[in-house]
This record gives structure tokens, sequence and C-alpha cells, in this order.
């Protein structure tokens, strides 16, 4: 099982990029829904159909896309200048190494005498090692992407360290929730949706070509159990899947909200209450696009989000697992 | 003037912090069995007034109010019974301390934000701590604090609605339940004196987080929507610019972001009439819900007709009573005119 | 009229956003009898469809509208205070020449004006002076003086000639997007004369409130639902002395950019390159744009109605929402055949995503 989640860990998808994610995906999840489709934007739509006359439509959201970087200007000792496509922490990714789609590998540095409160896009650059433009043009394409290095690392007990679990730790959980649904009365539509870091644009579009009655996204949240969190979590690593009340992108929808505590409650599975001073998911698209559904958010505690070392428990990731399942089932 | 105040208590009461808008939805029913045929709820959480139409041939109009009002959202319980909490929508953290609340847990409960006293402070006084940093006093046990209060309650302002002199009260939530009021009195005169296009009143939710109003627009597909908001009333200290005081009537707000000719109808309309009223200019953004109604679909027309109040996002917002009657007056008389012109 | 000529007349058009009729009727009179349909929405979107061979539909999209200012108050002296409508340097208003008026009405001269530098304090003149600090003065006696011209709501635009300068140089006010929309007119006229039947069912979208907003393009691209869109307009670039190869973003006379990435699209790398090879194989000079900054109408339309593949083609401007854009002229027409070949190409040429 881990090796399933180290192999799609491995694969690199930076924002507008995630055909090598999306191929993956479609391959695992083939044997278990009934239609498949990419839609304009690239979003992965996967259907699995229901049982019922009466199906709701259930729509389950993780994005494919990771942060990263776009080569916008090649100049002339071979420098390469590049602009981050997502929010991009400098300070935790200065002096990284950065891989790019064709498999070239440069470090990401700031220009010397650059003061730490000055860190930003303009002042970063990445080095392949080259000395001219042709080489360096060799190496690398403008447009090109490129994202910091990827792959996972054991820790203690069950807990993993790595990146980029923001966000296909959601993916892993949607594959492995087709795995184990079975029959089910819902039309469950598994969408791996695009372009999430930039904005939840590929959700916006996915909302709209599936028009669900429930949504549901899955996706991490900042785990607050570190040395002197910035502000106040409650989550915590280990203490199961997170139910989203709020983050300042959405108000869940309630009904959805107490169900989900319910199903957990009456299954016991762990589960812990998500209330989020920042940030934003797929949520706010499935509530908000054209009718609007019933929307809600099962996050997987991260602690270092948008560092080159996220760390998960798989137990919280089992959690979700099983609390997305019976999701698939609601009545609302 | 009686059964504005009447509504405004009954609306203003309950509890209403964006995502958690449940708290006037008896008086809703009453509304509904009053002036409308139907109340139906949005999956993203808005409330659909709907009246038909009694007649072909009229345009359908969007009537839009938010529900929801500011409020705050407990973290964390902790020792002693204390509550961690984040804000819903933009506090005025300048009015928190020592500030009564209504904590929405498995009982509604009372509770008051703590404030260090003077001879703990150290450092520069002045300075306001982040939301995160304050504390709820619940009076109660950790124990039993964390049973009645989980993670996720949602707290509010308390309600107290106090009558000021000239008609003038005050109170939490009129932003932008107050506006509701107007829009509920505008469908009143309208049908007494006998309109009979198709009126849907959307009271809409999370206007301070997401502006779910869009869902309801999208599947009304209305031909006019009218959003009424609050504006902030000019006090001493503000903008000079920024004219529109309590009692001056309704403000009518130009902006490129709404629709310019359908504004400019309404303030030629209100002119020529001599409805009371004040324009605004609001080049790029109203702030409101008229920013994002004229996006849904294929664009619907729409204009923002707000009413002047004095501390916003407070509990201790004041409003006019005379502003929300000639709000209501020319909104339904502007409809009637809209009204005519459709059915030539 | 056609190419540059043609863009003079739709630049020096009074066109701010929400107030585009102007400049939609010099557009509706140029494409008279040059289309098959033709539709205009409520808020004066301007939509000229020529059908096409195939079913497939493409969106070529302008806008009309360019930044001014909205008079917000006028004093008991006769001044009149103003909010920027779409985005300004604050830097380039201060003593700048306007038109002021409205759809219908006719226009009136006035300037931006603020204290004069003597009455102005140290501090005061080392900044910019903020927006309202500046009024514009129309030369009225009083407020009753100003207002039998002016009311409250009327727009105010850049008062700033067309001229032809330097090495093949342009300068004007407005050039974005009245650039795009000439460069749409001129394709439809080429069609028109050469009595082509494109392969794309074609929609030439001239949209309205692009600098706030973006409703526009949003419900055109809602109404058409097209399966490509290309989207034409100026873009920022700095390709002046002293400002580091990084950040220049494009040069002038090196032809239309194709943008990679904005703040409001990430563009799909396999119609770039297909934008960019097109150029290649016509000989027709192009670039890729390279920073990353602004956004266009590219924005709401490839998110809209369930996605829409999306292009955006831009020329070089420096100096842009300013009074006085600059651009070369070559790049106009550069860009004209540049979109051109991409109007008239098949949908089977086109790379699937």
């Amino acid at each position: 099982m881990i090796n399933e989640l180290k192999k799609l860990m491995k694969i690199q998808g930076v924002s507008s990029r995630e055909d090598k994610v999306a191929a993956y995906i479609e391959e695992a999840v083939k044997p278990y829904v009934d239609e498949i489709k990419r839609d304009p934007l690239g979003n992965l739509i996967c259907l699995k159909k229901g049982t019922s006359k009466k199906a709701k439509k259930i729509m389950l959201c993780a994005h494919m896309d990771e942060i990263g970087f776009m080569v916008n200007c090649i100049q002339d000792n071979g420098i390469v200048r590049v602009s981050r496509v997502g929010g991009i922490n400098y300070i935790a990714y200065s002096n990284s190494r950065v891989v790019f789609e064709n498999g070239a590998v440069g470090v990401l540095v700031p220009e010397g005498k650059t003061e730490l409160k000055d860190y930003n896009g303009d002042k970063f650059y990445v080095d392949l090692g080259v000395k001219t433009k042709a080489e360096a043009e060799r190496r690398v394409k403008l447009g090109e992407m490129c994202s910091v290095e990827s792959g996972i690392v054991k820790l203690y007990g069950t807990k993993y360290a790595g990146r980029p679990f923001d966000d296909r730790i959601g993916c892993y959980v949607m594959i492995e929730i087709a795995k184990k649904l079975g029959k089910c009365k819902n039309d469950v539509y598994f969408v791996f949706s695009v372009q999430e870091e930039v904005g939840c644009r590929g959700s916006h579009a996915a909302s709209y070509n599936v028009l669900p009655d429930i949504g549901i996204a899955f996706d991490v949240t900042p785990s607050g159990d570190v040395v002197n969190p910035s502000t106040n979590f409650s989550v915590k690593l280990g203490d199961g899947a997170a139910i989203k009340i709020k983050d300042s992108s959405v108000m869940c929808d309630r009904a959805l909200v107490a169900a989900m505590f319910e199903a957990a409650k009456a299954n016991n599975i762990k589960h812990q209450t998500e209330v989020l001073t920042y940030g934003g998911t797929d949520t706010s698209s499935m509530q908000t696009v054209a009718g609007g559904s019933r929307a809600g958010c099962i996050s997987i505690p991260t602690r270092f989000c948008h560092t080159q070392n996220e760390i998960v428990d798989m137990k919280d990731v089992e959690a979700c697992i099983d609390l997305g399942v019976l999701c698939c089932s609601f009545d609302l | 003037m009686a059964n504005l105040l009447k509504l405004a208590r009954s609306l203003t009461s309950g509890c209403s912090v964006s995502g958690f808008e449940d708290g006037g939805l008896s008086a809703l029913e009453e509304i509904r069995d009053a002036y409308f045929d139907e109340l139906t709820r949005e999956p993203a959480g808005s409330y659909i007034l709907k009246r038909n139409a009694r007649k072909p041939g009229l345009p359908k109009i969007m009537l839009d109010a938010h529900m929801d009002e500011v409020g705050m959202m407990v973290t964390e319980v902790l020792e002693g019974g204390f509550l961690r909490f984040t804000n819903i929508g933009g506090l005025d953290t300048r009015i928190l301390q020592a500030a009564d609340v209504t904590i929405y847990g498995k009982e509604t409960l009372y509770g008051v934000i703590v404030s260090t006293p003077p001879h703990l402070q150290t450092g520069d006084r002045s300075v306001l701590p982040p939301v995160t940093d304050l504390m709820i006093d619940t009076g109660l046990t950790k124990e039993k604090a964390e049973e009645l209060i989980p993670v996720g309650t949602p707290v509010g302002y308390m309600y107290k609605l106090t009558e000021l002199k000239n008609n003038r009260i005050c109170g939490k939530g009129f932003d932008d339940k107050i506006c509701a009021v107007a829009l509920i009195e505008a469908v009143e005169q309208l049908i007494n004196g006998g309109y009979e296009g198709e009126l849907d009143l959307v009271l809409s939710t999370k206007e301070e987080i997401s502006r779910a109003v869009v869902t309801a627009a999208y599947r009304l597909q209305p031909d006019y929507a009218i959003v009424s908001d609050v504006c902030c009333a000019w006090v001493p200290g503000s903008d000079s610019r920024r004219k529109t005081g309590l009692g001056d009537g309704p403000e009518i707000s130009l902006s490129a972001i709404t629709d310019v000719r359908l504004t400019k109808k309404l303030i030629k309309f209100a002119k020529d009439n001599e409805y009371k009223h004040t324009v605004t200019v609001e080049a790029t953004s109203t702030g409101t819900n008229a920013n994002d109604i004229p996006l849904v679909g294929l664009g619907i027309p729409t204009v923002l007709v707000s009413i002047p109040l004095r501390n916003m996002h407070t509990y201790s917002e004041v409003v006019s009573l005379d502003d929300v009657a000639d709000a209501a007056k020319l909104i339904a008389g502007f409809i009637k005119e809209i009204g005519k012109e459709a059915a030539i | 009229m056609k190419g540059t000529a043609l863009l003079e007349k739709l630049c020096t058009a009074f066109g701010p956003t929400s107030c585009e009729y102007e400049v939609a009727k010099i557009i509706a009179e140029e494409l008279e009898g040059k289309y098959d349909e033709e539709y205009t929405d409520f808020i004066g979107d301007r939509i000229f469809r020529i059908k096409g061979k195939t079913d497939k539909k493409m969106m070529l999209s302008a806008h009309m509208d360019e930044v001014g200012l909205m008079i917000s108050d006028i004093d008991d002296n006769g001044y009149l205070y103003f909010q920027p409508v779409g985005g300004f340097d604050v830097k380039v208003l201060c003593g700048r020449k306007l038109f002021i008026g409205d759809f219908g009405k006719e226009k009136i001269s006035g300037l931006i004006a603020s204290k004069a530098i003597h009455q102005q304090s140290y501090e005061e003149r080392k900044k910019a002076t903020p927006i309202d600090k500046m009024f514009i003065d129309i030369g009225a006696k009083d407020k009753a003086d100003a207002e039998a011209s002016v009311q409250i709501g009327d727009y105010a635009v850049f008062d700033s000639d067309f001229i032809r300068f330097g090495d093949g140089y342009i300068k004007s006010k407005a050039i974005d997007d009245r650039l795009g929309c000439s460069v749409l007119c001129d394709i439809v006229n080429y069609i028109y004369e050469n009595k082509i039947t494109p392969e794309y069912d074609l929609y030439f979208c001239f949209t309205v409130r692009e600098e706030v907003g973006r409703t526009g393009a949003l419900i055109t691209a809602n109404r058409i639902k097209p399966d490509l869109a290309l989207v034409l307009e100026s873009t920022a670039i700095a390709d002046i002395a002293g400002t580091p190869e990084h950040k220049r973003a494009a040069k002038t006379g090196d032809g239309p950019c194709v943008s990679l990435m904005d703040l409001g699209t990430v563009y799909e790398s396999a119609l770039v390159n297909f934008a960019l090879g097109l150029g290649k194989k016509h000989g027709i000079k192009c670039q890729p744009k390279k920073y990353v900054a602004g956004g266009t109408d590219a924005g709401k339309i490839h998110k809209a109605a369930g996605g829409v593949r999306t292009i955006n083609m831009a020329c070089p401007t420096r100096y842009i929402h300013s009074a006085s854009c600059v651009i070369k002229e070559s790049d106009y027409y550069e860009m004209f055949k540049l979109a051109l070949q991409i109007a008239l190409t098949s949908p089977d040429d086109v790379p699937e995503r």
C-alpha cells in the first residue's frame, strides 16, 4: 500500500501539468469505475454509477497539482529565472533541489546579499550548473515547470515525511475509496482536479461539468501540534480524519458536517474537528458554482504544509478513507 | 414604524453567524405566510421566498439581502472553561474585549470576552491583540464547557435591541437584516398596490465569507436583481467625500461593476418622483453581493440600494427606521416602474 | 478602414468601463454586412459570427473598455473629485488633460490638478500625490456651473493624441485593448474580402467591462460555450534602459507575445506551442512573454461553462494604463497575421490536450 503512495508522490504535476499524475490515477481507478473522462481544463472525472434510480450525485474531489515554478527567462549567463506557481514559501524552499518536467535538475537559490525579509520570486534563480545561455537552453525551455524534489521517508511508527502530500494524499484517499466502495446507491464522481494551487480553477470547471448534489473535498490541513504554532489550531496528527467546519473561503454545509460526525461516531472512526483560520480548498467551488451543492471537506492533518517535509500519519489517512466510503451513501 | 421594528427584532434576535443562519427561520415562515407562496433553502444555504407572478408578461425580479452577520467560532476549550476562537468575517477588534456574546453550543449560553486587567499589561497598551489571542469566559468548568461547547461552535454578539431617539435603533446584525426588513416592507407595499409580477426575495447566506448568493441567482435567473445592503453612514472623522448620513434616506450606488444603465434609471426615477435618496460612487467595487450577481450565468442587471448604518460589524450598529421606510418606498416604486415598461 | 488607421480611430474613441458605446458603434459600422449573425447582450457585448465549415466554435475576443475615472463628487468651487475605474499607477495622473462625459453626452475638457508644487511641503514633494488629494478642473465658476455640464457618475478618460514617432513607434491612450479590437476587425475584413469560409465557426467578441470585473468576457463565454478561445490583448512590458533582463517581459519589435502564465491563467502549453509554432511556420514574428504579472479576460473565459481551452496573445506595450501607451507598429501587423492564422486554422490541426 505504501508503495503505491510512494509512486503517486514521485510523479510530478505542477499546476496545469498534471497529465502524468492523471494517467497514473486513471490506471489505478479504472477497474472500479464505469466512466472516465478528462474535461477541457484537464480534470479527471470518473463516475461510478449508483444502484438507485433516485441516486444523488456525490462529487469527491482531490487535486492532482502541486506547487512549483515556471521558467520565465533564461539569461545570457545561463541563469534561469522562475515564477512561482501557487503559494511558495521562499524561505522554506531556499537552496532546494528542483526537478524539471524533462528530468533536468537545478538548485533554487537567492541572489547573494538578499536579506531574509526580501525573499521573493524576483530575487531567486535556478542554478543548473551551466555557464551559458545555450547550455541552459539545452536543459530547460521557457515555460517549462519544475518543483522541489519529491519523495517520502518513514519516520516513527506510521508517520511519513516528504512532499507533495498536498494533495497526492487526498488523491490516494480517493483511489482507496474507489477500491473499497463496492455497491453504492448514489452516483459517485471521483474528480481529480487540476490547478487548485493557483486558485481552485480546475474544480470550478469540474463542478460545472458534474453539478453535484453533495461535494466533498479531500485535502490537507495544517496540524496544530507543533512548537509555537503561528495561530491556534485544534487539529492534531494522529487524532483521525479532520472534519472541516470552516476555512477562510468556505463555511461547510452544516447538515453534511453533522452527517459526517454521526457516521464517524457510529462506525468508530477516529475523527476530529477542523476550524481553520485561513486557507481555501476546492470545497468553495463545489459550494458556489452554478446552482451550488452541499459542500464539505475531509482533511488529512499535515504538519509543515508547502515545505519539502510535510508530515502525515497513515492512521489518519486510513480514517479519512473509511469515512469517505461512508459519505458516498449519504442522502441529504 | 411599529411593523418595521417588530420585523427587525424578530430577524436579528437569533443566531445568524455566517454559515449558521437559522435564527430567524420561524420569522421567515410567518413572512412566507403573509406575502409569499413558498420558502425554500438552497444547497449553499440561502433562503428563497418566492411570490409567483399573478399575471404573465412582467419581469422576474430578485431582491437580495444577506441573512448572515459576522461572528466568531470556537477553536479550542482551555483550562478553566475559557474558549479560544477565530473570527468569521471582518470583526472590529477594537470592541471585543469585555463584550457580551452568545455561544450557540448544545445549549445557548452567555459568555464574555476576556480583557486583560491594566496592571497585567506590559509594553504598548494601545496595541490590539489579534482575535486568535483573545478568549471567551464561559464561567463553566472545563469538563462542562467541553461537553456543551464542541470545537466549531458559532458565537455571536449578544442580542439586545435598543430604541434611540428619532426612530433610530441600536443593535447587532442590522448588517444586513435591516435591509431584509426594507425589502419585505417593499414587497408588502407592492402587494397592497396590486402588483402582479414575480418577486423572489433571496435572504442569502455566507455573504461575509463567500457570497453564496450566486447559486440562488443562478437558479432563479431573474430579469433584474435589486440588492440591498448597508453602507457606512457619516460620522465625525469619516472621509469628507462620504456624505450620506443617518436619516438622509437610502443610498444608490453608481459603479462600473453593477449595471450603470439600470442604476441611472433608478436615480432618475428617484429624482423625478422626489423619493428621498443620496447617490454615491463606488467605481470598481461595492463590497457587497452586487459585485457578484452581475456575473452569474448570462449576466443579471443589478442595482444596489444601501441603508446608512453607523458602527458596522459591531454589536451597536445604529440605523434609522426612517431610512428603512424610505428605502422600501423607493424600491417598491422602482419595481412598479420597471413593470410598467415591460408591460408596454 | 484597416490597420493602424482603424486603430487610431478606435483609440481616440471615448470608452471607459461600462460606457463602451462609442467604440461599439465604430466597430459595428466597420463590420456592417461582413458577418452572418450579430448579437448584442444587455450590457453591450457585441458578438459577430462568421459561420465555419465545422460546428467547432472559436471565440476571438478583445475588450472595448479602457481605464478611466468616474466623477464621484463636485465641490462648491466647481472642482470635480473622482475614483479610478481600472488599475492606475497614481504617478501618471497628476496634470493630465481629460475628456469628461458619458454616453450620448457632449464631452468637455478638463485636467487633473492638485496643490501647486510650491504649496506642497517638503514631505509631500517627495511622494506621488494620492488620488484623494487630486481633483479635476473644468474651468467652472462654482458648483452650479459645473453641474450644468457634469453629473456624478460621468466618466473621464485621457485626452491624448495618437502620434507616430521614432523608429516606427506609436503612442496613444487606450491601446489596451482597442488594439485587440482593431486586429479582430482586420481579420473579419480579410475573411470578407477574400471570401473565405473558415474551418471553425468564428465568434468575434468585443467585450465590455474587462478593467473592472471582467463581466463581459465571462458572460459571453457562458453564452457561446466555445471549444477554443483566442484572447487578444495588449500587455505591459518594460524593454526600457536599465531594466534587468528577467523583468523586461518582452521586446517591442519582436512580434506579439504569447502568454505562458499570468495571475489569472496558466495557459495550456500545447496551445502556447501551437501558436508559437504557427508563427515559425509562416514566418511571423512572435515571442513568449517572459514575466508573470497581471491578468486578462482569459482568467474568466478558461474557467467558464465547464472549462474553455484558451490562448492569449498580446501586443507588447510600454507604459500601459497611462495616457501614453507605446507600441511598435510592426508588432500590430505581426499580431494580425498570427491571429489570422489561428482564426483560419482547422480544428484537426489544433493539438488535443
